[in-house]
């Protein structure tokens, strides 16, 4: 039952790590597609940076899940050095706690904010006018699926029944 | 609750946080809600969403991906290599010649990349058992190669200028430009500081025996210049009034990328789909901490913590150069446990309004900052290019890469010091491309 969850939130987080390449992939195209109409043709653009911008946006929500697992958020580990096993496990499990205590208080509110969106039929004030809960809509999603894979994390470094160790990766 | 209280409890939370080792972005975020809704209630908790949003919505955080986009696909690339023998083949006369071509291949292509341990591992890979066969003491070649990693933060185009730049809503164009002098300043101390070396200890001069024929100095320049034009072109888009900063980046990740591909031959999907996963690593990281660091930023100023403290500095009526060194002491000391990035959007908020209430230049203040946070990449507990160079050359002690380090760390002071006593350095050549600064 564990296995399959740390499984399930991996593999999630995995298919929001693509999602994220995929956009900002798309962002790159996109610009220099702007930049080509816009300076060779002199042609007009106007859907093409609230794509960019709201597609690098999602990006840094959806992809957040892939890089917790990864160990590639960014810590400050001097204190974890200086401790033995035991007590290094139980800080990264406190730590573990705080972080999911931010990504749960977030994606209460940020869930809130795209059903006002959503309800209120707003939209972005520019010439394309892009409904704005579909660009949001990443930042509950990312949040969510940030909470499932805490919940795995703490699992795995709980050394729960089933549960692989956690896998260690140097950021660099 | 008083705006100083408030403060400090935010601050003791925050510090609390990080201490057990969680992503800087989640305890960032994490003191931010609470200190809102503490204060604010559900309607200051409701509304962090919106100031997220709207906060990291524009264009300007585009460039951030795209910039290490560009730096990934080089770092992948074996252009580090031909750089890297590119230089060596033309300063193997120079009297440790080997050490300055070193220190000019990651000046190079930190500033392409933009990414200080990208640098030290793909020029230290050759360069460092390379310097060792040479001769070289090990504690020369570590230091050399940790300390010219750091050149990428300050040399344009560079991530941590375009983080400064939005945390503090000052031109990016113009803080590229206020890093390049400084930034080729440190590059020629660290030769002089290599030479100092050299000559001292009397060695690196065996390498001069070495013969290189014009054709052979030659041969690796075609597969470097694509990379440098891309680097002029991407200065010239933005300084000729074609692109914002975030297109320029876009369109020199997309070229820097066909490069790649076409003249390393890089087919295989598995490499280029390596390089786009390791730019989105990155870059999530990067933005996470920034999306965080605006709620950061939104709880200090609604709770008014940002203006008092800048209030309560400017009636202390110190010495202007006296509060400029207790804010590079404070920033030394952050550097040396966080990275540049978190450590700009933490500190812009409050310090930005005490630096430009000084009289100081705010784009001369970004490069002395960014001076500050190389010294931190070098020096211990959390000296990035320190683990990095380990890594790569671990049969060399920690003390050795530490005091092969040290001359540099002091060339950085020094560095700091001219800077101080000739600010024209960063802001002439912004006012002269530019022109003055409003």
């Amino acid at each position: 039952m564990i296995r399959s969850f740390i499984a399930f939130s991996d593999g999630l987080s995995r298919i929001g790590g693509i999602a994220a390449t995929l956009l900002l992939v798309a962002a790159m195209v996109v610009i220099s597609e702007m930049i080509f109409l816009r300076y060779v043709f002199r042609a007009p653009t106007y859907w093409e940076t609230d794509f960019v911008v709201f597609s690098a946006t999602a990006a840094i929500f959806i992809g957040a899940p892939y890089v917790l697992l990864r160990k590639g958020h960014v810590g400050v580990d001097v204190i974890e050095t200086l401790l033995g096993d035991r007590a290094r496990r139980r800080l990264r499990l406190v730590g573990s706690v705080f972080g999911l205590l931010f990504c749960a208080a977030m994606l209460v509110t940020c869930a809130h904010f795209v059903y006002e969106a959503y309800i209120g039929g707003w939209k972005h004030p520019s010439v394309w006018a892009p409904r704005l809960w579909i660009p949001m809509l990443s930042m509950p999603v990312g949040f969510g699926l940030l909470c499932l894979q805490y919940i795995a994390e703490m699992l795995k470094l709980s050394g729960a029944k089933g549960a692989a160790p956690a896998v260690e990766e140097r950021h660099a | 609750m008083s705006p100083t209280l408030s403060g400090i409890l935010i601050l003791i939370s925050l510090f609390a946080l990080l201490g057990t080792g969680m992503p800087i972005a989640f305890a960032l975020g994490l003191s931010a809600v609470a200190a809102i809704a503490l204060e604010g209630g559900m309607i200051g908790f409701l509304a962090l969403p919106e100031t997220l949003f709207a906060g990291i919505g524009n264009l300007a955080y585009v460039s951030i991906p795209m910039f290490v986009l560009m730096g990934a696909a080089i770092a992948a690339s074996p252009a580090g290599k031909d750089l890297y023998s590119a230089l060596d083949r033309w300063l193997n006369r120079v009297p440790g010649g080997l050490i300055i071509s070193n220190i000019g291949a990651c000046a190079i292509f930190s500033g392409m990349t933009g990414s200080s341990p990208a640098t030290c591992a793909a020029i230290g890979k050759m360069g460092i058992p390379e310097m060792m066969g040479r001769g070289y003491p090990s504690s020369a070649a570590c230091g050399s190669i940790a300390a010219g990693g750091t050149l990428g933060i300050l040399i344009p185009p560079s991530v941590t200028m375009i983080v400064y730049g939005i945390a503090t809503e000052t031109s990016i164009g113009r803080l590229f430009l206020a890093g390049a002098l400084p930034g080729l300043m440190l590059v020629v101390m660290f030769m002089i500081c290599a030479l100092i070396q050299c000559r001292r200890q009397g060695y690196g001069f065996a390498d001069r025996a070495l013969r290189f024929s014009f054709a052979e100095k030659l041969r690796p320049l075609p597969r470097v210049l694509p990379f440098i034009l891309i680097i002029i072109g991407t200065l010239y888009v933005l300084y000729g009034g074609i692109a914002t900063p975030s297109e320029a980046a876009g369109a020199s990740a997309f070229l820097t990328l066909a490069v790649v591909v076409i003249v390393y031959r890089l087919f295989r999907m598995r490499a280029v789909s390596d390089i786009f996963a390791t730019a989105m690593r990155e870059s999530v990281m990067i933005m996470m901490i920034m999306a965080s660091a605006e709620l950061f930023a939104f709880a200090l100023s609604s709770l008014f913590i940002t203006q008092t403290v800048a209030a309560a500095i400017a009636d202390m009526e110190v010495n202007r150069w006296v509060l400029m060194l207790i804010i590079n002491i404070f920033l030394l000391v952050a550097g040396m446990f966080l990275p540049p990035v978190a450590v700009i959007v933490m500190s812009a908020p409050l310090l930005f309004p005490i630096v430009t209430q000084a009289g100081f230049d705010p784009y001369w203040f970004a490069v002395v900052l960014t001076i500050n946070m190389e010294v931190g990449l070098i020096t211990p507990p959390v000296g990035l290019n320190l683990f990095v160079i380990n890594a790569i050359a671990p049969q060399v002690p920690t003390k050795d890469i530490l005091w092969g380090s040290l001359p540099y760390v002091l060339a950085m002071f020094v560095g700091i010091i001219i800077l101080c006593f000739v600010p024209e350095i960063a802001t002439w050549l912004p006012d002269v491309v530019m022109g003055p600064a409003l």
